[in-house]
Formats: structure tokens, sequence, C-alpha cells
């Protein structure tokens, strides 16, 4: 169930896993407070998830490699 | 250059609507050119920005998210109706990057030096990204304190941890996407990202000042 828990406060579930655990919180006050745990011991860690921007042209670099390499052949 | 550009830009166009899988399936059966080139596009940002956290290093994520499309395109046979491209294409990036580390002689690429320069390239925008109202000086300071730390602690993970930790808590992939990259069942993914996040947490509260009152 934790493992669950954990999943759902980073919402790695499935959408009916997803439903499911979210009506258990509903109806289960201490599964509610387990999740309140998670989400406040969580968010420290919110400031690294940030995204890196790929270089300039990447993707055009990419295809035109890969149609060169295809040429030599 | 601007050419390519914009002949990318007319071919991309109309394969917005395609799902990953129908892309791929037109550039194995019909190598549909324009097809692939979508697919690159469509995951250059996503791709690049997974790659670019598990090696730490920039020239190690280009060359790996490179080399994952050029997999892609001598493995698009195996390709078959019903398989997801996405687990699919983070499983040969991670393969790549895995032997990309190696070869390079380390597990994680950066010292201490290159992660505050890291940090001082990408900290202002980022932090305007995290809150409302612009930080204070000291606000700014401890996140990035904060994040020199989380970056440092999830490269000192054992890989398989730090794995499944990146996929999953960084990347957003879901349980079962996760499982299917690492090739490993639902349940050990779950265990792992719960020892993860375990690992992290306990480091992060043994370092955290002790109230002395």
């Amino acid at each position: 169930m934790h493992d669950d828990l954990i999943g759902y406060v980073l919402g790695l579930l499935e959408t009916e896993e997803h439903m499911n655990i979210d009506r258990l919180v509903e109806r289960d006050a201490a599964v509610s407070l387990h999740v309140e745990v998670l989400r406040r011991e969580l968010v420290v860690f919110e400031v690294a998830r940030e995204h890196h921007s790929p270089p300039e042209g990447l993707a055009v670099r990419t295809c035109q490699r890969l149609r060169n390499g295809d040429e030599r052949r | 250059m601007n050419h390519t550009i914009a002949h990318v830009n007319e071919t991309v166009s109309p394969t917005i609507a395609a799902s990953d899988e129908e892309l791929l399936l037109r550039y194995r059966d019909h190598r549909d050119q324009a097809a692939f080139d979508a697919l690159v596009h469509r995951y250059e940002r996503e791709l690049y920005s997974y790659l670019k956290r598990y090696t730490r290093d920039d020239s190690l994520a280009e060359e790996v998210f490179q080399a994952a499309f050029l997999k892609l395109h001598q493995k698009v046979q195996l390709f078959e109706p019903g398989r997801r491209v996405r687990p699919w294409l983070y499983s040969i990036a991670t393969h790549l990057a895995i032997d990309a580390l190696r070869s390079a002689g380390r597990r994680t690429a950066h010292s201490l030096d290159a992660e505050q320069r890291h940090a001082e390239q990408d900290g202002p925008g980022l932090l305007q990204l995290l809150v409302d109202q612009a930080p204070s000086p000291l606000d700014r300071l401890e996140e990035q304190e904060r994040k020199k730390w989380l970056h440092a602690a999830v490269d000192r993970l054992p890989d398989l941890l730090r794995s499944t930790l990146i996929l999953g808590y960084f990347q957003g992939l879901k349980y079962r996407e996760v499982a299917e990259v690492l090739g490993i069942p639902v349940g050990t993914v779950k265990s792992r990202m719960h020892a993860a996040l375990t690992r992290l947490t306990a480091a992060w509260k043994e370092g955290q000042p002790q109230s002395t009152e």
C-alpha cells in the first residue's frame, strides 16, 4: 500500500489505479493522513525536478546525421 | 541549415496528430522520413532532459540522444503493432547512457564545482518557475544549495535505485513504463522507488540542523 501511495502522490499510477486511491483517500482518514505526510516529505525534492533544455538544433542535427548515415550505405 | 529547418517544418506538421506508434510504423513500412523526423522532434526536449539528468553532462547527453535515434532507426524492423514507442526509446537511451558513462570512465558525471556551474546557469530562471514572487537572495541561495545537495545525493544512490528514481520521479514515467524500460516487474519498480526516496528522505533529515532548544 505504501508503495502505491508514493506512486499516487507522484502521479506514477495508471488512471484507474489513481482513481482507486482517490476513493480510498476520501473514505479513510488514516490513508489521507499518510498521503499528506508523503506530500510534505517529498516536496523538499521538487526543486531538483527541473527540466533541461536541449541545445539549439539538436533534433535537426540528429535527423541530418541519420540521413547522412543512410546515404553512405 | 535554414532550408533544412523549413523542410522539416513543412513535413512535420501533417504528422502532429499521429501517435508515436503510427509514426514509427510509417517509417518501418514506408521509410517515411518525415514520420521519423517528427518522432525526433517530439522527443527532443523530453529525452534530452532525461539524458542530461542521467549523465550530468551536456556532451554525453547530446551524443546519447543521437545514438538512441540511430539505434531506433537500425532496430525499426523489430517494432510490432501493440508495442509502445516511449518505453522502448527510453530503454534504448538508458542502455546507451550506461555504456557512455562506462566508456567515459565514470558512473556519474560531475564534481561539485561543475554542479555549482550548472546551478549558476540554471538557477534564476528555474526559481522564477518555482515561486510566484521573486525570492530573496537568501531564498535563492538556499534553493541552490538544496538543488546541489539533491543532485549529489541522487548521484550517490546505487544504480538500480538511481535509474528507477530518475525515470519515475524526475522524468514522470508511470510505474508500468519504468518497468518496461528497465525490464523488471512493476512490483520491483515500486519497491525500488520506495527505497530510493526513503534513502533520500533519511539523508535529507540527517543533514538538517537540529534544534538545540
